[in-house]
């Protein structure tokens, strides 16, 4: 009998197998229906106006900041969600289905399924955006055309001055496509990461489906609120003396959990802010951080993990 | 130069942690056993008994209290000791999205096969378990059989020397059983080593060369499954055209007459099923006492 | 190793990581607060005003969301003139999505003119109280984009909607903390000309900064593309008939017509019509505050020039309705 061949630690090509088999997995649940609702609600926007008020300095691109916000804030909606619940959803299925049992068998080390999951559920969350990134474009492209010809058009008729006319064009196209846009949702996207290594970090202890979800929706919150409670409550420390106790029940509390508050300059970006390229970077590097945490943990806990 | 073993359990002791005793739970009791390249081994026993743990903590899956299993001499807890084991669960569904040859398709490359090699064995493995026109159809849409076939399809995909399987017949038709029942026989003909746990003792009779029988946690009785079903104190003399009480003159007559055939010689043979039931029941007798 | 031994190393191992990333996120997040990219805490007196389950979905970060849905309900309160309801809404907003220049905007403008204007209007209150809520919104109106300043200290538009309150004809006015508020922008980055102009339409009107005007007015009359817009000619008109002697002064002409002069009798005459035009219609204005050095006798001038009847004369009291068009048609017919 000969020796068999030493089986890497980590196969990018295994694991990428594994990923495509559950963005397969994941694609034929028909989780993209959801993309219709998307679909349905971008055509809505498209060609209906919504109740919207605007005084008479406004340039209009009130109205494309009106078009770009509920269509991010779903496409938020849509990763944190497939976050959660897909991610939650992967290994406990497996197991359930002994289909983990036969590909734990053949010469696959547990890492390379764990990330192998991951990836294949970040690449669903991934297509996801960037279809309703396309679309979300198509349109906002359209109605800042529609927008700019008019209001240069007015404005011209008006007698406007050039500057003024510039500084109307640099504001419509502020609110329209633009780089930070799509800063904005590669920040969604990254949250999402670092949720769904959150989730399969959970699941490897977890014993149900359902406490998956609902402790990561726990941690998801708990981020969301981080930044908020840790200087409520060191204002509270300073100016009241308030407890020690709750001071180092918050501070313990912003230790472990993730802290997501940065992620929320998605908002300013769809306001028509920059996105500082430094202030991208230091997001990749701080969603690396935490995913590769999570990650990492969920084979220590997972790598002897009876099955 | 003596062949590596196919498999080898030593002294295996695995116990179950539970939340509201403390004693844990003994599921495998110092079982050792071996299996030799090339032989169909069973492993039979109620409902419970272990088998399913040993099969586990041979492939990895769990990890022994105490004791060692090995598989063509590796550590079966490192994933290199699996390039040579294919594994067949009890009741399994695979990925109901995805179609007969892309399950094939899909653990062949988890075994690191590509390309062409792959795409030929796919096909050939197809027509081994009789798939072929169902290979587009999703395992979503196959009966039991079916899946059993197609999971028997996918535990040999890499051609590996030692198969394991769990139940290989649960829930399966008589027709499919002997089905799979001749794919086992055709995996022993090339020579490729056949660990199966099974209920179905008939099944594990016609198939197998070596038995263990496994109860509460504790292998009971193991050997080859001739000499394990064979009664001692009885012989048996099969003659043509003879009476039995010319036993000892028949010994002495058919040496001096020629004309007379001796077929042959040998103990009654009881059935397996029979040698299960007595020696589980002596084997909680003695406990008893 | 058992698992909840295991669980005890992983709640560990969060911990060490945690304090590790603790430092770098803080100083992430204060960056990007002092960068205005990230609002302020959420205010946990909001929670009263959101209500629990908006409080934690704006928790969950949905604020943008929250305030989308918020404002489609302030649109209601618009519709129905219900004036508290709406001012309490955008205060939510406002708080919830303190970067968003469009809300504040909104609100002010809800609160200063739509609500000013509908209190001017309602039947049935006593003038006394018309007043003070008329005075009140528009207090309200302006405290909005003082706070949406404060949030947002480098967008110029909330400074310009802020100095249109309280330049507008209409309404009480404050017009040098009108000027305070441009110089503020100017002072922190450079602004679009149109603000500087609008510095100067205040500025004109301040009585004792008339020299102050006349610089700026001077400054923008450099810029040709400024020489087409009417106030600032006007401006430019009064204030040089003010500080120029005579023979400095740009000729009516240039002022009202072609950038360079001309020489053509036809559009010299053009010119002065609508110089005429432009400083009736100024004139009418007088009570707004602008200078009106030479404005009166110019038109006196001008109206001799082009035979207009005196009942047309906008230096008349009570009601002008411009000219008629027929009267700069055909003169020498009248």
């Amino acid at each position: 009998m000969s020796k068999p061949s030493k089986t890497a630690l980590l196969s990018p090509a295994r694991t990428l197998i594994i990923a495509g088999s559950t963005f397969t997995q994941l694609m034929r649940m028909k989780i993209f229906y959801f993309l219709l609702i998307f679909v349905l609600g971008a055509l809505v926007l498209n060609f209906f106006d919504l109740p919207h008020t605007a005084g008479p300095e406004s340039t209009g691109s009130d109205k494309l900041f009106s078009l770009k916000d509920p269509l991010v804030g779903a496409m938020h909606y849509f990763a944190i969600i497939i976050a959660v619940v897909a991610t939650a959803l992967v290994i406990p299925k497996d197991q359930e289905d002994r289909t983990l049992y036969t590909i734990l068998a053949k010469p696959v080390p547990r890492l390379d399924y764990l990330l192998g999951k991951l990836l294949g559920i970040l690449a669903l969350i991934l297509a996801g955006l960037l279809a309703m990134d396309l679309l979300l474009h198509l349109v906002l492209h359209n109605h800042t055309q529609e927008l700019l010809a008019q209001r240069i058009a007015d404005a011209t008729k008006m007698g406007w001055p050039q500057d003024a006319i510039d500084s109307e064009r640099a504001d419509i196209l502020r609110q329209g496509p633009s780089w930070a846009l799509q800063g904005a949702i590669l920040t969604i996207f990254l949250k999402a990461g670092i949720i769904a290594a959150a989730a399969l970090l959970i699941s490897t202890f977890s014993s149900s489906t359902i406490f998956t979800i609902i402790c990561t929706t726990l941690v998801y919150f708990i981020g969301q609120f981080m930044a908020d409670g840790r200087d409520y409550y060191e204002a509270a420390m300073q100016s009241k003396g308030g407890s020690e106790l709750t001071s180092y029940a918050a501070r313990l509390l912003s230790v472990i959990f993730p802290d997501f508050r940065p992620f929320e300059i998605v908002n300013a970006a769809v306001a028509g802010k920059p996105f500082p390229l430094d202030v991208l970077f230091k997001l990749l590097g701080l969603t690396s951080l935490y995913m590769g945490i999570y990650t990492v943990l969920s084979w220590f806990v997972f790598s002897d993990k009876e099955i | 130069m003596s062949e590596v073993n196919a498999v080898e359990v030593r002294d295996l002791v695995k116990d179950f942690s539970t939340s509201f005793r403390r004693k844990p739970l003994r599921a495998v009791d110092h079982v050792s056993f071996t299996i030799a390249p090339g032989e169909v081994y069973g492993l039979i026993g109620p409902n419970g008994s272990g088998k399913s743990t040993t099969m586990k903590a041979l492939l990895g899956l769990v990890s022994p209290t105490s004791g060692t299993c090995s598989i063509f001499g590796h550590d079966s807890s490192k994933v290199d000791s699996r390039q040579q084991v294919g594994f067949l669960p009890e009741n399994p569904y695979f990925y109901k999205h995805l179609s007969g040859e892309e399950t094939i398709r899909f653990y062949g490359k988890l075994c690191g096969m590509r390309g062409k090699a792959l795409a030929d064995r796919t096909n050939e493995l197809l027509e081994l378990v009789d798939l072929t026109d169902a290979r587009h159809r999703r395992l979503g849409g196959y009966s039991k059989g079916m899946l059993q076939r197609i999971g028997l399809a996918q535990a040999i995909v890499q051609d590996p020397q030692l198969v394991i399987l769990d139940e290989p017949t649960a829930g399966v038709d008589p027709i499919g059983s002997r089905q799979i029942r001749d794919l086992i026989l055709a995996l022993k003909e090339r020579g490729i080593t056949v660990f199966l746990c099974s209920h179905l003792l008939e099944q594990v009779q016609e198939v197998c060369d070596h038995v263990g029988i496994i109860h509460k946690g504790r292998l009971i009785k193991s050997g080859r499954l001739d000499d394990l079903i064979s009664i001692e104190d009885q012989t048996e003399i099969v003659l043509q055209n003879a009476d039995p009480a010319l036993l000892e003159e028949i010994k002495q007559l058919v040496a001096k007459r020629a004309e007379t055939t001796l077929l042959r010689t040998g103990k009654p043979r009881t059935t397996l099923e029979g040698l299960f039931l007595r020696e589980t029941r002596h084997a909680d007798s003695s406990r008893d006492e | 190793m058992k698992t909840t031994r295991k669980l005890l190393l992983v709640f560990l191992a969060l911990i060490a990581a945690g304090f590790a990333k603790l430092p770098f996120e803080k100083a992430l997040t204060s960056d990007l607060r002092a960068r205005r990219l990230l609002p302020p805490p959420l205010d946990l007196s909001t929670r009263k005003a959101l209500g629990q389950s908006s409080y934690a979905i704006a928790l969950g970060g949905f604020r943008s969301l929250i305030a989308s849905m918020r404002n489609l309900k302030a649109h209601t309160y618009f519709e129905h003139q219900e004036w508290t309801k709406l001012e309490g809404e955008y205060n939510t907003i406002t708080t919830l999505q303190p970067h968003t220049r469009y809300y504040w905007d909104v609100a002010s403008w809800h609160l200063a003119y739509n609500a000013y204007a509908d209190y001017g209007d309602k039947p049935n209150i006593p003038d006394a109280r018309r007043r003070y809520l008329q005075k009140q919104f528009l207090a309200r109106g302006l405290r909005f984009l003082e706070d949406g300043i404060n949030n947002n200290p480098d967008d110029w538009r909330l400074r310009q909607s802020y100095v249109r309150i309280l330049t507008d004809p209409f309404k009480p006015n404050d017009l040098p903390k009108a000027v305070a508020t441009i110089e503020e922008a100017m002072n922190r980055s450079e602004v679009p000309e149109i603000l500087e102009r609008e510095r100067l339409y205040a500025l004109s009107r301040i009585p004792g900064r008339e020299e102050d005007a006349w610089q700026a007015v001077q400054k923008l009359w450099k810029d040709d593309s400024n020489r087409s817009l009417p106030t600032l000619r006007l401006i430019y008109f009064s204030l040089q008939w003010k500080f120029s002697t005579p023979d400095q002064r740009t000729p009516l002409e240039v002022i009202f017509g072609p950038r360079n002069g001309t020489n053509d009798p036809a559009l010299r005459r053009a010119s002065r019509q609508n110089a005429l035009k432009y400083l009736s219609y100024y004139w009418r204005r007088k009570r707004e505050g602008f200078p009106m050095d030479g404005v009166r006798e110019s038109i006196k001038l001008l109206l001799q020039e082009f035979n207009i009847p005196a009942q047309y004369s906008p230096l008349n009291p009570g009601d002008w309705r411009g000219y008629p068009a027929e009267l700069f048609e055909n003169p020498a017919a009248r």
